[in-house]
């Protein structure tokens, strides 16, 4: 069972320490300022992880930031956030 | 993915969960705290308790109002705590630190909030399925 890190930090030096600890299995949701990571190009750095990536749709919506179109980022509600951390034992905020 | 999820109608796990919230009522993050705790009691789970520490001490602060045009960010915590009977917890050095809460003397919290130690948040993780923090 995987680690599920909540990084609410905009896009920065949180990421960059973030990326090296992650490994499959673990999961990273977007929200709060976190979502503006949507648009930028540690994104990338994100996914190659190989971590499962999820972002909290409300928080997208409050900062106008589009849905991704591609299917490696899956935008989830509050009750979908409630299931990732009900299949991660372990949840790291960032 | 993350293509494996389940509810948890369907999986039938239903966990007990503490959250700790460290920033002020007016923030996105306190926000975020409620918002979660709401769906988690919407998906059938338990919230045993809630931990104020640090500025979140903040949201015990008794006669805080906002104007009628706000929501109230203070006192939807009691409602909930009172309808669902979560345990609101503020760490007693953070709330006498800013003058949240006395020792001695009448200073009141909010309804629903009471004042305790690290001790008892470390317990609440050690016996919660699920430990979130927020801020």
């Amino acid at each position: 069972m995987g680690v599920l890190h909540l990084l609410s930090q905009p896009p920065g030096p949180v990421w960059e320490s973030l990326c090296p600890r992650l490994g499959d299995g673990d999961r990273v949701l977007l929200l709060g300022d976190g979502v503006y990571g949507l648009r930028h190009p540690l994104l990338g750095r994100l996914q190659d992880t190989g971590a499962g990536i999820a972002a909290l749709a409300p928080d997208l919506v409050a900062r106008g930031v589009e849905p991704p179109g591609a299917e490696a980022v899956r935008v989830i509600d509050y009750e979908e956030f409630v299931d990732l951390t009900v299949a991660c034992m372990r949840i790291l905020s960032w | 993915m993350l293509d494996d999820q389940k509810t948890c109608a369907e999986t039938d796990r239903f966990l007990t969960y503490t959250l700790q919230v460290n920033t002020p009522p007016y923030t996105a993050a306190a926000d975020r705290a409620f918002c979660f705790a709401e769906a988690l009691l919407r998906r059938g789970h338990r919230l045993r308790r809630v931990f104020f520490y640090r500025d979140g001490v903040y949201h015990a602060l008794a006669g805080a109002e906002p104007p009628a045009d706000e929501p109230d960010r203070i006192g939807r915590w009691s409602v909930l705590a009172e309808r669902h009977g979560v345990d609101l917890v503020v760490c007693s050095a953070a709330a006498q630190r800013r003058g949240v809460w006395r020792a001695r003397g009448a200073r009141g919290l909010a309804p629903g909030f009471r004042v305790a130690g690290l001790a008892l948040l470390a317990e609440s993780v050690l016996d919660s399925d699920r430990w979130l923090s927020f801020g």
